[in-house]
């Protein structure tokens, strides 16, 4: 039996990292998602009101987790939007294509705990174990 | 637990011998007494990987105050033969151009004090914070790429402070040969919205006072007297330095294969310095520190105008002269002279300060006789300090030395240490004011998430390449 999807902090001195374990490579990305949001803002806090399509390519998988994650923040960033839904059409070792489902920043209900100004590379991997799919990643904040 | 082996070749500094693949020894900067946090982080084995990067001339160099970051460690310092080397986006960090300024201000601690609750409100209010925070002022594309190409010099002809004092700035405030057409169209996207902002993490804009004078000429060479109201603002470059570095990383994660440059951490990416991966990256990133620049001048003002109106003076009466500003996250062309040979290099500082000694050129004529300023801010709690360069940077450290206290904690465990407590109230019974975003952020941030930065300084003013001029204590802050 496959295992759950889950991600675990990691203690890092200046930044925020993951461990992210996931049954299957969709289900990593869109457990990483969930990580990213996880650290900007209370994932419950959001609602699933409006959807964004997102499609990144990269030169292997790992390098395409960065480039997922570093969309996503994007949009955060410059259309102030938060997502907790990741719908994963397509997914290979260097394509993503997804719908992602959020909503607009409202300070009223949503706790911003940082700004993530990065995803790095650094202690980055994507590997794929006995019962799923394991990564780590940091965030710079 | 690092297991690296050090020599100890003085009390202060430590070497990791050249070992395996790298090319030049790493030199850490540190008392005995402060080894142990350094050893407990991953962050010496980062100094070490950086002497694998080709071209580096002398030592990979880490500052009193490194702690692991990604790639280079943060109080990393790195110089590439210009010829030969390479250059690094991971080696200058996300915010490209992070730095201080430091203002003085004609006011006294008696003065200010009794209205430091209203200053800190009014300038929570007139300075932008926080995270996705918008500034005052809306770009159009073409004034973007002018603020891209001059920098501190773009806020002052949009009214923004004064030009007689790009001169106390690094490199006037506007870094040459800063190239537009290299900067994505993502990077402006995040940028354009954020120029005249504080940001997040551990930017901040504090006022304080000179609590103590160490060096007395230098003190009035710089104006600074005991009990003076000063300024510091910590800020960078924001989004639109951190897509640049990401925009670049993602270049530099190809170039290594088609140079065949062998890294021990993804994160080191890097390209030679001639080639033209390596000059579009320098194009944009000299777009990035010219945005930082643009940035800090435009808050010194607000700052200026939310004095002069608490404080019910006219701003010639309030002063907040610019004492100097530094970049502490950045990459520049620099000559020193290695191995008795004079050479030209590429100088990364990675949360490390330039320091260069009285009579260098690029020092200001006020300062020629005492040496340019260095601020190292410290933590929320305690004390900063203001340094002059000395010597031995030009002899030891490619004319640099350390950027602030370091943290000692992750953000997770200093979350976990101030759960229960009320860390705005305690600082508040020592007398300091705090406003902050969020309170994530400020707990973040508390003091002892930080090393003691006087252990920091005192170890490079013993290693004689920054020497102490006075201290900064705080009396309110604002957070982002």
């Amino acid at each position: 039996m496959k295992s759950a999807s889950s991600f675990v902090p990691i203690d890092h001195t200046a930044d925020v990292g993951y461990r992210l374990f996931a049954p299957t490579l969709a289900e990593l990305f869109v457990v990483a998602g969930r990580a990213l949001f996880d650290a900007i803002t209370e994932l419950d806090s959001i609602q699933p009101q409006y959807a964004r399509k997102i499609a990144v390519g990269a030169e292997d998988v790992e390098a395409l987790l960065v480039a997922w994650l570093s969309e996503l923040n994007f949009f955060c960033i410059t259309e102030f939007e938060l997502y907790n839904e990741f719908a994963i059409e397509v997914i290979s070792a260097t394509t993503v294509r997804a719908t992602v489902r959020g909503e607009k920043i409202d300070p009223a209900r949503h706790v911003i705990q940082t700004e993530i100004k990065a995803v790095t590379y650094h202690e980055l991997f994507v590997r794929e174990v006995k019962d799923g799919w394991e990564a780590q990643v940091i965030f710079d904040v | 637990m690092s297991e690296i082996k050090l020599n100890k070749l003085a009390g202060y500094l430590w070497e990791i011998p050249q070992q395996g693949n790298m090319l030049a020894p790493a030199r850490i900067y540190a008392t005995e007494k402060m080894l142990k946090d350094i050893l407990a982080d991953n962050a010496p084995q980062q100094a070490a990987n950086v002497a694998h990067l080709p071209g580096i001339v002398g030592y990979s160099l880490a500052m009193p105050d490194i702690h692991w970051g990604y790639g280079f460690p943060i109080g990393g310092v790195a110089a590439f033969d210009v010829n030969s080397g390479v250059i690094s986006p991971g080696g200058v960090g996300y915010d490209i151009n992070c730095g201080v300024r430091l203002m003085a201000s004609d006011l006294t601690r008696d003065e200010v004090e009794p209205k430091i609750q209203d200053l800190v409100k009014t300038l929570f209010h007139n300075v932008p914070t926080g995270v996705g925070s918008s500034g005052k002022v809306k770009l159009a594309q073409k004034e973007l790429e002018e603020v891209m190409t001059k920098g501190a010099l773009w806020a002052i002809k949009n009214g923004y402070g004064d030009k007689d004092e790009l001169e106390f700035i690094e490199e006037r405030g506007q870094m040459d040969d800063a190239d537009p057409a290299k900067v994505s169209k993502k990077a402006g996207d995040r940028g354009r919205p954020q120029l005249g902002t504080l940001g997040s993490g551990n930017h901040f804009l504090e006022v304080g006072y000179v609590a103590q004078i160490f060096n007395a000429r230098a003190a009035e060479a710089l104006g600074l007297f005991q009990d003076q109201i000063t300024v510091i603002i910590h800020c960078g470059s924001r989004g639109f330095g951190h897509q640049v570095c990401e925009d670049y990383i993602g270049v530099m994660d190809k170039a290594v294969h088609k140079y065949g440059i062998t890294l021990p951490d993804r994160q080191l990416c890097c390209t030679p310095i001639n080639s033209p991966e390596g000059q579009s990256y320098l194009g944009a990133m000299r777009c990035a520190i010219n945005f930082a620049f643009a940035n800090r001048q435009m808050i010194a003002h607000w700052t200026r105008e939310t004095f002069s109106k608490v404080i019910n003076k006219a701003p010639k009466y309030i002063g907040l002269r610019t004492i100097y500003e530094v970049a502490h996250n950045i990459a520049k062309m620099e000559d020193h002279i290695f191995d008795g040979k004079q050479m030209t290099v590429c100088v990364h500082r990675k949360g490390a300060t330039r320091a260069f000694p009285a009579g260098h050129p690029q020092v200001p004529e006020a300062y020629q006789e005492v040496g340019q300023p260095v601020l190292i801010p410290g933590d929320m709690g305690r004390y900063s300090y203001v340094l002059i360069g000395a010597e031995g940077s030009m002899e030891q450290t490619f004319g640099s030395t350390c950027h602030g206290a370091g943290r000692a904690m992750s953000r997770n465990k200093a979350k976990k240490t101030a759960q229960g407590r009320n860390i705005t109230r305690e600082l508040a019974e020592k007398g300091i004011y705090v406003m902050g975003a969020s309170r994530g952020t400020i707990d973040e941030e508390i003091p002892e998430a930080y090393k003691d930065v006087s252990d920091v300084v005192d170890t490079c003013h013993y290693a004689g390449i920054s020497r102490k001029v006075a201290q900064l204590r705080p009396l309110g802050c604002i957070k982002g």
